[in-house]
């Protein structure tokens, strides 16, 4: 689903000693079918940004758009239960969501919430679960009993099986090890690329996640747009990482110094194991050939 | 509905209010307490109200805020106002429906309770937003100390209290999440019949629950790794001051007392 933004303003606690100014005067597109990120320091309004997409939130000022829906400082909270099946939403450490008494029915929440029947909703469930890595024999067990991991699957699992067509995803790999990160990365894009019109919105602060996955990235910061580019453009531009304060991703930056140490320009355009290597032999038969 | 609740909450000031000593605060509620549940005065009342309403002011809490955060408290001193409007049965008759009979003492008794209730209410939110929890619970320990020698365990129960209200603000944003967590599931809390409503508060009670025996555990781990091991020979970094302002505003109390109740012995 598409995504605008609209001069969009938001304000935590209006009219209270505590009130505090989250976005300011955001405009921004999001098109359908592309993987985006959000990139920003913490307080710098991209959670709060996001929440706004499947209406959690309603802008204190201006107007967001997702799909067909509109969601101005006016809009009902009931008209927006149909906008949430279609954007889904994996918050930071989602496992706090867990509370029924087995992972089947906990992931069957969703569905079951908008309308589909047991049966349906224990198809789904059972399909998000197995997709998520969760094997059948758990499925009737307590999600209290499982590790971190686990229970970070599930609550995955409990997303992805409303079916979203946008998924929102804010941090999903916080506090996992490396290796558990990137099977829900992947997980994640495998499950973007099985439909062309899927969309997702990553906030994430591992630029080399961001880097790997993400085709658009957009830079907030003080509540307030700075930049929305194309991820290969912003990952290979050294300048304008530096003035975001962004760290260059490693692939990169493995690169970058060759290309500095060597003296011959290389295309740095390559953010995953595979790429950086394929680059790394080009250079190297390069060289032979040279010699 | 949530993002309405202000108990617990510090509002930073530096108002004569903020200022004063929390166990001349305490006390002073707590005179200023019994003594308009004493009194019948209309004369000391209107003084209670108008006390009130001058620490309320000089306080400098933003008024919607602070309305916001009692209208729901309010419930209850509209219910109690009805009840006695209608259990009390002497005086004139107002208003006779047969079924029901309204009295002229219930309305004075129902309208005397209000207003107590009610200033009690605006004094005790007052409390918690002048000052710091910190402030409170020793405040509180310190007047309790006479009770140690009989064995009332006063340092834990201050300590119970302090943990109870630094974790109101967190317990709030935690339980937010979750509901945000559910919503987005597609869960209703404002939709549905009162048994639907009630049940939909089941996926945010149990992960509030397990987070909060968590977080229990979590606390005592990191207290005992500092070396907690009770109040038995504990010294305090923050010394509370007592200063003539609060003998001032006690002993303002004390006579405001003793007037309260020659008016109502005479």
């Amino acid at each position: 689903m598409r995504v605008e933004v609209e001069n969009v303003s938001f304000t935590y606690m209006k009219d209270t000693p505590f009130e505090t100014t989250a976005l300011r005067n955001v405009s921004l597109t999001l098109e359908a079918g592309v993987y985006h990120a959000i990139v920003g320091h913490t307080g710098s309004g991209k959670s709060t940004l996001m929440q706004l997409f499947n209406g959690l939130e309603k802008p204190t000022s201006g107007k967001v758009s997702v799909g067909e829906w509109e969601i101005t400082p006016e809009t009902k909270q009931r008209d927006l239960h149909e906008l949430r099946r279609h954007a889904g939403v994996v918050f930071q450490f989602p496992e706090s969501q867990l509370f029924e008494e087995t992972i089947l029915k906990d992931v069957m929440f969703g569905p079951l919430n908008h309308g589909k029947t047991k049966a349906e909703a224990e198809t789904v469930a059972r399909e998000a679960l197995l997709r998520t890595g969760m094997p059948a024999e758990l499925h009737d067990r307590s999600p209290f009993e499982l590790s971190g991991g686990q229970m970070r699957r599930t609550a995955i699992a409990g997303v992805l099986a409303m079916e979203p067509q946008l998924l929102l995803l804010d941090e999903p790999t916080a506090g996992l090890d490396p290796e558990g990160q990137q099977e829900i990365m992947q997980l994640f894009y495998d499950w973007y690329r099985e439909k062309e019109a899927r969309t997702i919105v990553l906030i994430s602060h591992d630029m080399n996640q961001v880097a790997r996955f993400a085709e658009n990235v957009v830079i907030m910061e003080q509540g307030e747009k700075q930049l929305a580019e194309k991820a290969s453009a912003l990952f290979t531009d050294e300048s304008l990482l530096k003035k975001y304060q962004l760290a260059m991703p490693e692939h990169a930056r493995l690169l970058k110094r060759l290309e500095d140490a060597s003296g011959k320009p290389l295309d740095l355009n390559a953010f995953s194991d595979e790429a950086a290597l394929e680059r790394l032999l080009r250079f190297l038969r390069e060289g032979d050939a040279d010699a | 509905m949530l993002k309405n609740v202000i108990i617990g909450q510090y509002v930073p000031g530096r108002s004569f209010v903020h200022s004063l000593d929390p166990r001349s605060k305490l006390i002073t509620i707590f005179l200023f307490m019994i003594f308009i549940f004493i009194s019948r005065d209309p004369f000391v009342l209107s003084s209670a109200v108008l006390l009130t309403a001058a620490a309320f002011l000089t306080a400098g809490i933003p008024f919607k805020f602070f309305w916001k955060g009692i209208r729901i408290i309010l419930i209850i001193v509209v219910l109690t106002f009805t009840l006695h409007l209608f259990m009390t049965q002497e005086g004139m008759v107002l208003l006779d429906l047969g079924w029901i009979t309204i009295y002229s003492g219930g309305l004075i008794e129902g309208g005397l309770i209000a207003l107590r209730l009610f200033l009690l209410i605006i004094l005790a939110t007052m409390l918690t937003l002048t000052t710091t929890p910190v402030d409170l619970t020793d405040g509180m320990e310190r007047l309790m100390k006479p009770l140690k020698r009989v064995k009332v365990p006063t340092h834990e129960l201050a300590l119970m209290m302090s943990i109870a209200l630094r974790f109101i603000p967190t317990l709030l944003e935690e339980t937010q999440k979750i509901v945000k967590a559910q919503t987005a599931r597609g869960a209703s809390f404002s939709q549905g019949s009162l048994w639907k409503r009630v049940n939909a508060l089941i996926p945010v009670l149990i992960p509030l629950f397990v987070s909060s025996f968590k977080r229990a555990e979590d606390l005592a781990i990191a207290m005992e790794a500092r070396g907690y091991a009770g109040g038995e020979g504990r010294t305090k970094f923050r010394q509370l001051s007592w200063r003539t302002r609060d003998t001032m505003i006690v002993s303002f109390l004390l006579l405001f007392g003793v007037f309260s109740i020659i008016t109502r012995i005479s």
